[in-house]
């Protein structure tokens, strides 16, 4: 039996040079995602690239603000994703609500709901901001110290306590089969 | 005057209505509630031919709601307003639905349903989830009563950004 | 250890994880918003087998309650709040609101401030189709083009960013004229090199994108709207001149120096996904065409902004009471906001129209019918569909 431990570094570094994103533009910072990825900035240097499917993807960029209707996908998405798996969060308004800290329907604090790993302060952060970030998350997942995922599972409890009191009981099951009635062609009796 | 002529003609075959030009392409019309679906039957034949919008004002002091139907004639380059009052009291807030006249109305309706609570009488999707989610009974956050940071405060169990004592903030 | 099928599928049931079948033979599927093609955005699509029986479009994952916020910020502030509406071009809700707030006024801007308020919108067009054109190209699988596009984007991105200080949000055009003034003549010759590259770059988007066979066969006879079904559902701007109805609101309802300038608006006929591609690379070199004639024209001199003494003290900065509609162009139609003041330092209501909320939702349930699961994206791009402008 090999102690699979012992390579750890070397996943670990493994891991670090093929960071891949998942395609998901949560908020206004998906704009600035373009532009790192085609020429100018040219992501796909640091063996960075969007992915669709959540299955294949290690890192979640969770690109500015996010609202209640949004951090239920963004939660599904993210227990999608197999471990290791990393988030990072783009802007100020993940951080503490930047310019929305008053809105009705602006998520303050995301931390109390995912683990993340790196934040980038900012409205909206420079592609330059947003190339540190990701420098800073690989220095961390060489180093071990993105842990997020781990924290996910160690505090599960107080996570699911937090996204529960925002959403109420049995949210999954309810999201699921909101849409049912109105694709029946029947009356909403069902 | 273009714009003279075109609200004379429209008053003439609406004479419950009133009728004035704000300037040079902007027209404004003021009807009874219940008279909303002649108007606009009245205005499409007179070639409006666009809905661009239905804008809902809270005026708390009087206790009413404002409802603003935004047109735009492609044919006569003007864009009309056409205002109208019902009560805010959600019970009574309650409106014939366009949409068989525009088809567009639908869209806005919910709209104006989602944020304010005007029922439109007619309009099969009114209880079909729109923009907000999971909402409270009779929480309507656009309206003028609705105490946002009293809201913020309990949803988000945020208390440290706060000044309790200060209810009127610049920024 | 072999699972068989029954026994996954008994498993699925009990947690409540089945897709539950909706009729005999259609199933549910969510399309978005972990997509690439949607940003943010759901369709939910009852399919038989890959042809489209029915569709809802989803919106809301962007609401942040613009509205109301405004109501609580003073009447500068707003300008911060309100350019979030349309992430691509920015300054279109800047320029709204402040035209708005200019009409209740009765300010009449300073022909500099025009000068420069015409050209910041107009470089907003031109950088929000080269936007579109990467989406779209990205879509197709066409991947050269996009590359190209964003990377030509870069220009006017540096460009926004000497003049206003932002690459995105750029919070320049203030109730009154603009924040700053010109930085210098090198700008201006900058933009005449961005404007005069950029349009020697389109014949190779021709190739490769508008003149493409393959672009041609895809986007064909696809998500056709006819002229008194765009009419009805209040379809505007690219989408509307694409099914022959040459409505456009720089020549309709006339802004800024859109009366002095010279340009054509393209009108097609066929309403089809590749008719509504077709007018938007015509437009982008109207685009291209203007702004040449703003550069010839060159910056008029004289203030930037209105010297009014109360632009001194912006917190209590206060409008009369009155209301007021204003509207212009953007790339997806016809943008417009409803401002009214009840004379304190901050709005009593603001009402923006994006354009996206005519052509996003009805029309795109009704196109979707009868469409292939692989269409779904192209006719969506073609749409031109944003959804911040939907969820305000």
């Amino acid at each position: 039996m090999v102690d699979w431990r012992l390579f750890e570094p070397l996943f670990e570094f493994a891991r670090r040079k093929s960071l891949w994103i998942v395609a998901f533009c949560t908020g206004c910072g998906g704009i600035e995602m373009p532009p790192l990825m085609t020429s100018r900035y040219d992501l796909e240097r640091f063996g960075m690239m969007p992915n669709p499917a959540p299955r294949m993807a290690d890192l979640f960029l969770i690109t500015g603000y996010v609202t209640p209707k949004t951090l239920k996908r963004i939660i599904i998405t993210y227990e999608l994703q197999p471990d290791p798996k990393y988030v990072m969060a783009h802007g100020s308004c993940p951080l503490n609500g930047g310019v929305y800290w008053d809105a009705y329907n602006a998520i303050k604090h995301l931390d109390k709901y995912i683990p993340v790993d790196v934040i980038i302060a900012g409205c909206m952060p420079r592609p330059e901001a947003v190339m540190d970030g990701i420098n800073k998350i690989m220095e961390m997942i060489e180093k071990g110290t993105a842990d997020g995922w781990k924290r996910y599972k160690e505090n599960y409890e107080y996570y699911r306590k937090n996204q529960d009191e925002l959403f109420g009981e049995g949210w999954r099951e309810k999201e699921a089969r909101r849409w049912i009635p109105w694709l029946m062609d029947r009356k909403k009796e069902e | 005057m273009r714009e003279q002529a075109i609200v004379e003609k429209i008053l003439k075959e609406a004479p419950y209505a009133e009728g004035k030009v704000r300037r040079e392409r902007r027209v404004e019309f003021t009807v009874p509630a219940e008279r909303i679906k002649d108007f606009l039957m009245t205005l499409k034949e007179n070639s409006f031919e666009l809905m661009l919008q239905i804008t809902v004002v809270d005026w708390l002091k009087d206790g009413e709601y404002e409802l603003v139907y935004q047109m735009w004639s492609i044919t006569h380059r003007t864009h009309a307003m056409v205002r109208t009052r019902i009560p805010r009291e959600l019970d009574k807030a309650r409106m014939p639905t366009v949409r068989d006249i525009y088809p567009a109305a639908e869209t806005y309706e919910r709209d104006a349903h989602d944020f304010f609570g005007v029922y439109f009488e007619g309009n099969e999707k009114m209880e079909m989830p729109w923009i907000l989610d999971d909402k409270e009974q009779g929480l309507f956050p656009h309206r003028k009563d609705f105490d946002m940071l009293g809201y913020v405060k309990r949803k988000y169990k945020i208390l440290d950004r706060f000044d309790e004592n200060k209810d009127n903030y610049v920024i | 250890m072999m699972v068989s099928q029954s026994e996954l599928v008994r498993e699925a049931r009990e947690n409540g994880m089945d897709l539950l079948p909706l009729d005999k033979d259609t199933y549910e599927l969510f399309f978005g918003p972990q997509h690439m093609a949607t940003e943010n955005f759901s369709i939910i699509l009852k399919m038989d087998g890959h042809r489209v029986v029915k569709a809802i479009a989803n919106p809301g994952f962007l609401h942040r309650g613009f509205e109301k916020l405004a109501e609580y910020r003073p009447w500068h502030t707003n300008i911060a709040l309100l350019l979030r509406i349309c992430v691509p071009e920015p300054d279109v809700p800047e320029a709204i609101y402040s035209m708005a707030t200019e009409e209740i006024l009765g300010w009449e801007i300073p022909e500099r401030a025009q000068w420069i308020r015409t050209t910041v919108l107009e470089m907003a067009r031109v950088s929000a189709y080269l936007f579109w054109i990467m989406g779209l190209s990205f879509k197709l699988g066409v991947y050269t083009a996009g590359q190209w596009a964003a990377a030509y984007r870069e220009r006017l991105m540096a460009l926004f960013e000497q003049l206003t200080g932002a690459r995105v949000y750029h919070i320049y055009t203030i109730p009154g004229g603009v924040r700053r003034d010109i930085p210098n003549d090198r700008w201006l010759r900058q933009l005449k090199d961005t404007v005069e590259y950029i349009k020697g770059k389109l014949p190779d988007f021709d190739h490769l994108v508008f003149e493409n066979y393959i672009t041609f066969r895809r986007m064909e006879g696809i998500g056709v709207m006819d002229k008194k079904f765009a009419l009805a559902e209040g379809v505007t701007g690219p989408n509307i001149r694409a099914t022959g109805v040459p409505y456009d609101v720089r020549r309709a309802d006339p802004y800024l120096l859109y009366p002095e300038l010279d340009f054509e608006v393209p009108v097609l006929k066929d309403g089809d996904a590749l008719a509504r591609a077709l007018v938007r690379r015509y437009e982008l070199e109207q685009d291209l065409y203007i702004l040449e004639q703003l550069v010839e024209m060159g910056p008029p001199g004289g203030p930037y902004k209105v010297e009014d003494p109360r632009l001194k003290n912006l917190p209590r900065f206060k409008v009369p009471a009155g209301d007021a509609f204003a509207h212009v162009e953007s790339t997806k139609g016809d943008f417009g906001a409803y401002v009214v003041s009840d004379g304190k330092n901050k709005p009593y209501r603001v009402q923006i129209r994006g354009p996206s909320i005519a052509h996003g939702i009805r029309v795109l349930e009704q196109l979707l019918v009868g469409a292939r699961i692989a269409d779904v994206p192209v006719i969506l791009m073609s749409l031109d569909n944003c959804p911040p402008d939907i969820d305000r």
